[in-house]
């Protein structure tokens, strides 16, 4: 089996999760909207596992809305929030994930004047110009994202929801990958709207939440059956909604430990890759998750390595798993200004609950020999 | 508990279940399947086989599948997607849609959206059983219509549209189809190498596969293109993006590999239960049943039956041990009476006294013979006690029956399965009082008679139609008033009804119902000694 440190893309379920889910996989579970017993029981399901999510978050459970996935989520808060309203301005991070760059700039078809907001080197937002484009007209949204999938580099988000506010407009954040990996709150984060996904947390993959404040008035984008107080349409996915409240439950419990085990791991791989040549750590310096290295290999293209690697089993990323293919660099990198050829050089090593140290151990030892090869060569 | 809503959702069939579980483990087929190492291709080829496996069972090609979170977003994706690529909306030019008015609530509310930003809809209206015929379709069309939009098989009644016929007239138009096949798949034949629909939605958790995955098929030759509606990492051709549910998307597979190879014995078995429960409650007098009701217009695994002069809710609090629904589920929340049934002339008594059985694999003979001994039971229960109804003597439920499964208060529901002090008093008897309160448009009457003994009331009897709250007032109000003096009546307010039954707000025109019939019943008294 494949050692795979790509938690980030994906993970396992978790053994627990899973045990959770079955009653709703095998027995005789109804649709949620039902009235009859069977549907109800599933609807009991469902408010228990939104609790559990709304906790993980910090969050109201009135505020929390499942959706299919993060991908959903981010669509629904980004048009969600335009459709109705004048068209104006839209702000989003330069490292944004595909699925909020792209819902972003579907909106320039619709008016809306999209712009990034720029990043430093380190993956930090460039706070004074972005402030100073705060005031370049009106705006109705900018989104951030609290942790980037790619450097795990750490935003203010709290910092970004004053200055936004104080434009007056509203902040969504992207939380999938700080789920479970970092604390924080959706009432203090100043945040108006939050996503997040389960199976970034060993829940089910299929799954997702969209956090909504009382205040934002948002247009639904699946029309239908007015589940989820009529805004996302559709019979709920009860096994997985279940699964995520379990690994939310899991995911608190567990922080502390999970966030000392990848710190040890990371500080053990991250002084294994400083001991190599050539080696460039992105968003080195900043805030960053414990679970994500991000670096670049000189001499190498990130996805030939990322194949070398593959051939001895070792399961690592170049970047997000939804921009792989593409044979672009890494937008991330790009946007925090490095040039292309440090950028498509690029590999992401993503730490699980399960990771060990031998495991990194053996990801140094493949790495140091395919490195010393292309050095020799 | 006998369940007969597999049109709502069926249970995963185990052989389902056994080949998702893989993917559900730790065990190295977890990876995103659109990672490219070891564990994503392992992922990704998962994915592959189960769209061969979709495609498959309806004779499409694999990549003319695009995986969705179910058949709403599917629909949501056709009709949005397929608009919006015309470059909808856009001023000045106009965008016509035909539809009918039977359609699942998805495809009517995405259709109503659409008006809102300017499309124009024409939403047609069924046949007496509930069938879009082409012909009527075809009168619709302007140069205007981009799309036309169509269920194969309709979710509450089971009328089966003849896409057949009409899938070709359109393409010779020109006119771009869509057909929402969620009921369809696996219950008819659908071979789409064929038949010309451009756009069809499917979704497992109406196959006996899990719920949260749906597929939309999209015609290759010749193309038909769409707008995504759900943007971010290009998955799906870029026509849906997000990462897959590997475990769904192979359950899916599974599902339809099952649905093909079971299909004849599937029929038949569906076919035959329906058959049978429709012969046992047509001896319920006055019985509707809603839809097509026989040969190929018909959809095998549905039976929906009107059971005029009983209420509806009252009916299914009246079947606990029988999961069936009033329609569909995606309604079932809000007290409205059936679009459906009242887009078919039912009037909205008739339509809200309506039952939709739905038959599965599961489902046994002995289930239906069960099912149809307390339906006919039941009817005949609450058509006793209601005051428009027949006069037959009032057979309670056994106290050993299934639990209060919609939650009513405790007090309610026990007034409401023993009916104490329900009946009537000979029409010849001396000495009776009788009057009622509301009216049967309200869907609620009540109908208390009193036997007096001088002033004092000796003997109270009830009659009610309603909810199960109504008649829970009803037996409540006739016991209080045993012994008392007529003077006293007018004292139990409805204020004092809701708090002694636990009445919820959103009921507490049961509670002044009661008020009501008691306040009639004191002023006939009064009129007839004046």
């Amino acid at each position: 089996m494949p050692i795979y440190l790509d938690y980030n893309a994906t993970t396992p379920l978790d053994p627990r999760v899973l045990e959770a889910m079955l009653p709703y996989l095998s027995g005789p579970y109804g649709n949620a909207s039902s009235v009859h017993r069977y549907g109800r029981a599933a609807r009991d399901a469902i408010e228990a596992a939104r609790s559990q999510v709304a906790t993980l978050a910090g969050a109201e459970v009135s505020e929390l809305t499942f959706t299919s996935g993060a991908t959903e989520s981010n669509n629904l808060a980004l048009k969600g929030l335009t459709e109705t309203a004048r068209p104006s301005r839209v702000l989003y991070g330069a490292t944004e994930h595909p699925a909020v760059l792209e819902a972003a700039e579907s909106l320039i078809g619709h008016g809306w004047g999209v712009e990034t907001i720029a990043v430093d080197r380190a993956g930090i937002v460039d706070w004074a110009a972005f402030e100073a484009q705060l005031t370049r007209g009106p705006l109705r949204l900018a989104a951030l994202m609290l942790a980037n999938n790619e450097t795990g580099v750490i935003q203010d988000t709290a910092r970004a929801a004053k200055l936004v506010h104080d434009a007056g407009a509203l902040l969504h954040v992207d939380a999938v990958q700080a789920g479970g990996k970092l604390a924080f709150g959706f009432s203090e984060s100043g945040a108006d709207l939050m996503s997040l996904s389960a199976h970034k947390l060993y829940g089910p993959k299929g799954v997702g939440a969209l956090l909504v404040k009382s205040h934002v008035e948002l247009a639904i984008q699946l029309h239908g059956g007015g589940q989820e107080r009529g805004l996302r349409g559709g019979t709920e996915n009860l096994a997985a909604i279940v699964g995520f409240g379990v690994a939310a439950e899991l995911a608190i419990a567990e922080r502390e430990q999970r966030i000392a085990h990848w710190t040890t791991l990371k500080a053990r791989l991250e002084a294994g890759l400083r001991a190599m040549r050539g080696i460039t750590i992105f968003g080195d310096g900043s805030p960053r998750l414990s679970n994500t290295v991000q670096f670049g290999v000189d001499g190498w293209e990130g996805e030939a390595l990322l194949m070398a690697l593959d051939r001895f089993g070792l399961a690592v990323s170049s970047g997000s798993a939804c921009a792989s293919g593409t044979g672009e660099p890494s937008h991330v990198l790009i946007g925090m200004g490095w040039p292309r050829d440090i950028a498509f050089s690029a590999i992401r090593v993503s730490l699980g609950v399960t990771s060990t140290e031998a495991e990194i151990d053996r990801f140094l030892v493949v790495l140091g020999d395919l490195h010393a090869q292309v050095a020799a060569a | 508990m006998i369940y007969l809503d597999f049109a709502a959702t069926t249970p995963i069939a185990s052989e389902v279940f056994e080949a998702m579980l893989p993917y559900l483990k730790p065990d190295g087929l977890h990876g995103n399947p659109a990672s490219t190492h070891g564990p994503g291709f392992a992922a990704r080829a998962a994915v592959e086989q189960a769209r061969a496996q979709v495609a498959a069972l309806i004779g499409a090609e694999p990549a003319e599948i695009i995986w969705t979170s179910g058949a709403t977003e599917s629909n949501n994706l056709a009709i949005k997607g397929a608009l919006e690529f015309r470059g909808f909306p856009k001023a000045g030019r106009a965008v016509h849609i035909v539809t009918s008015r039977t359609e699942h609530k998805c495809v009517l509310d995405t259709c109503r959206h659409l008006e809102t930003l300017g499309a124009r809809v024409t939403y047609l209206k069924p046949d007496e059983h509930g069938v879009v015929t082409p012909e009527a379709v075809l009168a619709a069309i302007t140069p205007d219509t981009a799309l036309v939009s169509l269920m194969w098989v309709n979710n509450e009644i089971g009328a089966v549209n003849d896409i057949e016929r009409l899938a070709p007239l359109l393409r010779a138009r020109g006119v771009m189809l869509h057909v929402d096949a969620a009921q369809a798949a696996g219950k008819l034949a659908i071979d789409l190498r064929t038949l010309p629909v451009d756009l069809l939605s499917l979704s497992a958790h109406k196959l006996y596969g899990p719920k949260g995955v749906g597929a939309l098929y999209v015609r290759r030759k010749p193309r038909a293109r769409l707008s995504p509606q759900m943007h971010g990492g290009g998955h799906e051709q870029g026509m849906r993006s997000g990462t897959l549910a590997t475990h769904q998307v192979v359950g899916f597979g599974a599902a339809c590999t099952l649905a093909a190879e079971r299909f004849d014995a599937d029929i038949a078995h569906f076919s035959a239960l329906r058959d049978a429960l429709w012969t046992r409650l047509q001896s319920i007098p006055g019985v509707l049943r809603n839809g097509p009701t026989e040969g190929e217009r018909a959809a095998p695994h549905l039976l929906n039956l009107s059971f005029p002069g009983v209420e509806g809710e009252a009916l299914r609090a009246s079947l606990p041990g029988i999961a069936v629904s009033s329609g569909s589920a995606c309604s079932s929340a809000t007290a409205e009476p059936s679009y459906v049934l009242r887009a078919l002339g039912r009037d909205d008594e008739t339509a809200n006294a309506s039952l939709r059985f739905s038959f599965g694999r599961m489902t046994t003979p002995a289930d239906i013979e069960q099912a149809a001994d307390t339906v006919i039971a039941q009817v005949a229960r609450l058509r006793a006690l209601s005051p428009f109804g027949s006069e037959a003597p009032i057979a309670n439920p056994p106290e050993e029956a299934a639990g209060n499964p919609y939650g009513y208060g405790p007090e309610i529901w026990r007034l409401f399965r023993k009916t104490p002090n329900a009946g009537r008093f000979l029409e010849s008897a001396p000495d009776v009082i009788r009057a009622e309160a509301g009216t049967p448009a309200a869907r609620s009457v009540l109908r208390l008679a009193l036997r007096l003994d001088g002033d004092r009331v000796a003997e109270a009897r009830f009659l009610a139609y309603g909810c199960p709250t109504t008649i829970a007032v009803g037996a409540y109000v006739a016991g209080w008033a045993q012994g008392k003096a007529m003077a006293e009546l007018v004292a139990l307010t409805a204020p004092a009804l809701r708090s002694v039954l636990e009445i919820p707000e959103d009921r507490a025109h049961c509670a002044l119902l009661g008020e009501d019939a008691l306040r009639a019943v004191f002023a006939r008294h009064k009129e007839e000694m004046a």
